[in-house]
């Protein structure tokens, strides 16, 4: 109430107009830093989410994956797809040097199940060798996982006990994964047996391209980690060379695309809130310019009645605080009523891997902005508190 | 019987979402067999609570002060249980990336928050009126 009693508050109340108008600056500049860090911080947490979950250095797919381009679609865009090699193929490659870690891999795709018309991707590991998708799922599920027993990504609306029905199998939901940003998170996992059961129903029932094969003797891909004393190119160039019919890939090459997509959509973020920060205080100070000359003849009065230069200072001040405070409150609150909310709809349409910082986090950024906002409208006006607390009197009031 | 400023920001908010839900924000289409998904379910019963809000917004602009207290109270409870119908109440899709996740869903919170906090606003200013009376008065 002390608040509403003060000239500056009544200032500001008193011309409604250009208070909201340095408001809605000060709240799209606040809204534009915000937006903007949650968005580079959130693309950026998505590409480490990203790296951290494919997890291995190289991964060996059939040749025919990479010619047609499914393997980047399936890994990196979330598409579902599948394609399968030999055994007798894999066992070559695990036969190779500098093979440290090694583990299998089988992809399959769901058909539209009853509650939506969008299919799944489904992926199968190896328990016992597997080093990538185990460790993610002990975070969430410390049990090993039973026969039908599947894992489900943070995107697909199922939860733990749920039944899910893939080629007519009934499997039940373990565990939910924590949310990555990537296309994993539509992603179901399952062991090696529970997917080929899959495969073999889905073969059975005629909904795989892949007629002629048997689950137990293929697999998708292979993911591996080189041994100590090689390099991961000596090792993949061995494969490449030795082994036909596969392609061995560095995943780090796999997304360096994302890398350098990411990189510039974060350039152009930064530069246009660089860009609108730079206009908006320009803006900022000629606002609060032309506010205070044009209450010279005010704030002359107020000298007259006993106001020191100090307190007239005080007062163009904390208007310029108060605006700036509210401003930045209403762009924070925007800011946040937009991206959190809409995260998925933002990463659908960017294409790229995205993962909002944690809630303690966003707390922190929406503070900071907070307080940058203000400061900026403390600087932006300090010029014109100077001025206002040297106008002299009697010429102001004399017109001249 | 004055208008506010506060029935209009209503108003126009439950316009948004009755019309929104429908034309702007709808839910998933229809599966290629044409059936609907369970998110179609969701758009109606939250069209259907849009078109209470819009009428209650509608009714306020003809009342008393004390009973658009009253309407939005009543309002404040329509926006709330609005808020739970998607996943909540009637579940969603499969994927998150569908559309009703990423647009429907979102949409509806934050325009049935926007509800609920404008109408506890306006519960707040009448009751602090009540108690003071000559408070808040505007000065030039």
């Amino acid at each position: 109430m002390k608040l509403k009693k003060t000239i500056a508050f009544r200032n500001l109340a008193g011309k409604p107009v250009r208070t909201m108008a340095l408001i809605l600056l000060t709240a799209l500049l606040s809204l534009i830093l915000l937006g903007g860090t949650l968005m580079v911080s959130s693309l950026r947490k998505g590409l480490h989410s990203l790296e951290d979950r494919l997890g291995a250095d190289i991964m060996v797919v059939p040749y025919e994956a990479t010619t047609k381009s499914e393997l980047k679609n399936i890994v990196l865009q979330g598409n579902t797809g599948y394609f399968y090699m030999d055994k007798s193929r894999a066992e070559k490659v695990l036969s190779r040097d500098g093979i440290g870690q090694a583990s299998e891999q089988f992809f399959l795709a769901s058909t539209s199940s009853g509650c939506c018309s969008i299919p799944v991707q489904i992926i199968g590991f190896e328990p016992e060798t597997d080093f990538t998708i185990s460790p993610w799922i002990r975070k969430s599920y410390s049990k090993d996982l039973q026969d039908l027993d599947i894992v489900v990504g943070n995107d697909l609306n199922a939860f733990v006990g749920d039944t899910l029905t893939f080629y007519g199998l009934d499997c039940h939901v373990a565990s939910k994964l924590d949310k990555t940003g990537t296309s994993f998170d539509t992603a179901v996992f399952t062991n090696e047996n529970t997917i080929k059961m899959l495969i073999q129903s889905s073969l059975d029932k005629n909904m795989n391209d892949f007629a002629n094969i048997s689950p137990d003797g293929v697999v998708s891909c292979i993911l591996i980690n080189t041994a100590e004393g090689f390099t991961t190119e000596e090792v993949v160039n061995d494969i490449n060379i030795h082994v036909k019919k596969v392609k061995a890939i560095q995943t780090k090459e796999m997304i360096s695309g994302i890398s350098d997509s990411l990189s510039g959509v974060s350039d152009i973020i930064t530069i246009l809130m660089v860009a609108v920060w730079v206009l908006g205080l320009i803006i900022l100070l000629l606002a609060f310019t032309m506010s205070v000359n044009e209450r010279k003849k005010e704030f002359a009065v107020l000298r007259v009645i006993g106001a020191s230069r100090q307190k007239l200072a005080g007062i163009v001040m904390q208007e310029a605080l108060l605006t700036g405070f509210v401003g930045s409150l209403v762009g924070v609150v925007v800011s946040l009523l937009v991206i959190v909310p809409f995260n998925t709809l933002i990463e659908e349409q960017m294409n790229l891997p995205f993962l909002l910082p944690e809630v303690g986090n966003i707390a922190g950024y929406a503070v900071i902005t907070v307080l940058v906002s203000v400061v900026s409208c403390a600087v932006a006006v300090t010029f014109s508190a100077f001025r206002i607390s040297r106008i002299d009197t009697s010429l102001i009031l004399r017109g001249e | 019987m004055k208008i506010k400023k506060m029935d209009i920001v209503l108003l126009i908010l439950s316009i948004v979402l009755c019309a929104g839900i429908k034309l702007i924000f709808h839910a998933c289409a229809p599966k290629e067999d044409g059936g609907w998904m369970a998110c179609h379910w969701a758009e109606q019963a939250i069209f259907a609570n849009g078109i209470i809000l819009v009428l209650s917004a509608i009714l306020r602009l003809f009342v008393k002060s004390s009973y658009k207290t009253g309407i939005a109270m009543a309002m404040t409870a329509t926006a709330g249980i609005t808020l739970l119908i998607p996943n909540v109440m009637i579940k969603l899709c499969m994927m998150k990336e569908m559309r009703c996740h990423s647009v429907m869903h979102p949409a509806v919170m934050v325009i049935c928050i926007l509800l609920v906090i404008a109408c506890v606003a306006d519960i707040w200013v009448h009751f602090t009126k009540e108690v003071n009376p000559s408070g808040g008065g505007k000065t030039a």
